[in-house]
């Protein structure tokens, strides 16, 4: 009994250890962005900081009375956040192009993933050996190749620019292959007896079957797209209309002196809340999902 | 309602021949089953019938007509899978109305949303709910509707499944093992609903079974399927009275058939071990062969009244309450037998002691070391040993 009591304290304090590794810079941003610059520089305050309201210097310096410039700090970080940079632009993008390219992504890979697990067809294994192949191949070796075929047809500086390199996930097409060939063939033989047509079959008997797996797809990409650094600053070039929050954080930042770190942080909060709360929703249809395919 | 006729049917998966030359007529409205061990083809089969997938050669006819190239949903067949393939996505009733749905419903009307908008659509929902409602009823599944699949016990998942085929009104009905996954209590029930569904309906049922007393059970005919070829189409008893080949003698039966080497003489005498010689006549060149005896056709005695008998030693007995099976070896060489007999004769019979076994009326059924059958000279091919059966004792003999 003794023995195990610290083993079991002892795995629970190296879990511990972990969780405050992962969790300490997050506790950080979320803090910072709610304090005030003396306090962060100070590093008192606790978590969420005295919340005493101080006076914006900049504010003043711009000749307005000492009053009018006494802020609170949080208001003032989120406050500043929003003001000096069109942040819910960045975002409505970064939503734009995360959601349209796992939409897409969904289109070309579930049909794709049909074709390679349940139908047969000359050749079948050559094409998932390809796909195989593809998955080897890394981004970045084919960024420059990619921006001279965008740039030759025009298409920098567009959310086309952003999304068409994506569409065609071959994680994805792996990924659903393998779930779809746990799906029984009688099943599929079933909806053919009952008339559908294949590609019915692909929406209308897999898709709900897959959700599962759809959403831990959706989970890898995007989470990918969204904190995606490389490729927009590749092919956004300048016209911070089409910036994504990344990109927006790193202009906000250059925007900035050095150590204004209240308002980038606050930046950063907004920039990490939605995933957060997407991944906590989705988190509780994940369970459902597996629990249903569980029960059969 | 139709015929449906497989004429040579062949089908390989790669080099593995799986069908080797298949042909089946079964009649309209006809109760047919595919039995034979697992592996044999017989999903194969049903699959090629269904169209789900295609044959190497031979013929497919439902109701007269050829269909080699016509899609599955336009055979007008129904299945029922051993694993009931329900959509788990689904609730009862919407599984039991995609199949209509299908059907009834043009492309537009079928549109999610924009669909409830077509003029017409309401009263064909109205149609196919009325179908639903009927299905559900015949089959007691109505307090089921809301529920997903994954919500119910397997013997209602395999009500379900039937009512999915059952609301096309098919021609025809195809059944792959529909009670392989319920217990044993189950699927005696659902036997008898089937059967009573059977006669309901009147339509042409072709159903998978692995199980021989399922095939006894519900058929007009079986098909006793083995290697990849029917070894005997007939009725039930024509198929466990009179055996056209000795695979099908010992697939059907439970306990099995006793098999036991012999030898056929020049006069057409037929003995086995220990010496046995059955009073018939056999009709054969001289040969070895393979007696066959049915366990209920044999008869165990400490001392057998006349004499004529197989000496063994009882090894076990086994307690069926009306019944008891005595399981026997002959002598020492290496032969069980097992024996049906009346508990007060078991009670007679002690264990690891000696006692003789002989052929009531001399009904053995012999196959040539080919497995085919050779009939005695007062025996009646094809369909005399199934009227034999019916025929009071000693009017064999
Ligand atoms: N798609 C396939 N590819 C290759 N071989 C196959 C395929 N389907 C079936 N087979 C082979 O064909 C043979 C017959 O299979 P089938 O499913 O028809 O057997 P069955 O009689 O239905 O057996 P069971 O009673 O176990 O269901 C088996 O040896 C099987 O391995
Ligand atoms: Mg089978």
């Amino acid at each position: 009994m003794m023995r195990s009591g610290i083993g079991e304290t002892f795995k629970h304090l190296v879990l511990l250890i972990g969780v405050v590794i992962v969790i300490a810079p997050f506790y950080m941003m979320v803090s910072y962005s709610l304090k005030s610059p003396s306090e962060i520089q100070t590093n008192s305050g606790g978590f969420a900081g005295s919340q005493q309201p101080f006076v914006d210097e900049y504010c003043v310096k711009l000749g307005n009375p000492e009053t009018a410039c006494t802020v609170r700090p949080a208001v003032y970080n989120y406050v500043t956040a929003f003001s000096k940079a069109p942040l819910l632009r960045y975002l409505l993008n970064g939503v734009v192009v995360t959601v349209s390219i796992f939409l897409i992504q969904v289109v070309v890979a579930l049909p794709c993933a049909y074709a390679l697990s349940k139908l047969t067809f000359y050749g079948r294994d050559v094409v998932f050996s390809l796909v195989l192949f593809c998955l080897l191949i890394p981004v970045h070796a084919i960024a420059l190749p990619l921006y001279i075929m965008l740039s030759k047809v025009g298409l920098i500086n567009s959310y086309a620019a952003l999304i068409v390199p994506w569409t065609i996930s071959v994680f994805g097409i792996f990924l659903m292959r393998q779930f779809f060939l746990t799906v029984p063939d009688e099943l599929i033989d079933a909806a053919r007896m009952d008339g559908m047509s294949e590609f019915s079959i692909v929406w209308r008997v897999m898709l709900p079957t897959a959700v599962p797996a759809l959403l831990a797809f959706a989970i890898f990409s995007v989470v990918a797209h969204w904190n995606d650094y490389f490729w927009p600053r590749v092919v956004i070039t300048g016209n911070q209309d089409l910036f994504t929050p990344p990109l927006g954080l790193r202009d906000f930042r250059g925007d900035l002196d050095g150590n204004d770190y209240g308002p980038m942080m606050a930046i950063a909060t907004v920039i990490v809340t939605p995933l957060v709360v997407a991944f906590l929703i989705a988190q509780r249809r994940f369970i459902e999902g597996i629990t249903l395919t569980g029960m059969k | 309602m139709a015929t449906v006729t497989l004429r040579n049917i062949r089908k390989s998966f790669g080099t593995t021949e799986v069908l080797k030359g298949v042909s089946l007529d079964i009649a309209d409205g006809e109760f047919v089953s595919l039995v034979g061990p697992s592996g044999c083809g017989k999903s194969t089969l049903l699959k090629i019938l269904a169209g789900l997938e295609p044959q190497n050669s031979g013929d497919v006819a439902i109701g007269g007509r050829v269909v080699n190239h016509i899609r599955p949903s336009r055979r007008d067949l129904a299945m029922v899978f051993q694993s009931y393939a329900l959509y788990p996505h689904l609730t009862v009733e919407e599984n039991l109305m995609v199949p209509l749905k299908l059907r009834r419903l043009n492309r537009m009307e079928r549109l999610p949303g924009l669909g409830h908008l077509m003029p017409g659509r309401r009263q064909k929902m109205h149609r196919i709910r009325a179908v639903v409602e009927e299905t559900t009823e015949t089959l007691k599944i109505g307090d089921l509707l809301a529920r997903k699949p994954g919500q119910l016990s397997g013997g209602q998942r395999q009500r379900v499944a039937v009512g999915r085929a059952m609301v096309r009104k098919p021609v025809a009905f195809l059944m792959d093992e529909p009670l392989s996954n319920l217990d044993a209590a189950l699927r005696v029930h659902m036997r008898a609903e089937i059967a009573e569904l059977h006669r309901d309906l009147a339509t042409t049922f072709v159903y998978v079974t692995h199980d021989q007393a399922e095939a006894l059970t519900m058929s007009d005919r079986i098909a006793v399927m083995m290697d990849g070829e029917v070894l005997q189409f007939a009725s039930p008893d024509e198929v466990y009275h009179d055996p056209a080949d000795l695979r099908v003698a010992q697939f059907i039966g439970s306990p099995k058939m006793n098999t036991l080497p012999g030898a056929l003489g020049s006069g057409g005498a037929v003995s086995t071990v220990g010496g046995y010689t059955f009073a018939r006549a056999f009709d054969g060149p001289p040969q070895t062969v393979t007696v066959g005896l049915r366990p209920e056709h044999l008869a165990i005695a400490p001392k057998a009244p006349n004499g004529r008998a197989i000496p063994v030693t009882v090894r076990h007995k086994e307690n069926l309450g009306s019944d008891f099976f005595i399981h026997a070896n002959v002598g020492d060489t290496g032969h069980t037998m097992i024996v049906r007999t009346e508990p007060h004769t078991a009670q007679s019979l002690p264990l690891q002691g000696a006692a003789e076994i002989w052929s009531v009326e001399d009904r053995a059924v012999v196959f040539s070391s080919d497995n085919r059958r050779i009939y005695a000279s007062d025996e009646l091919r094809g369909i005399g040993a199934a009227d034999l059966a019916l025929a009071p004792a000693g009017a064999a003999q």
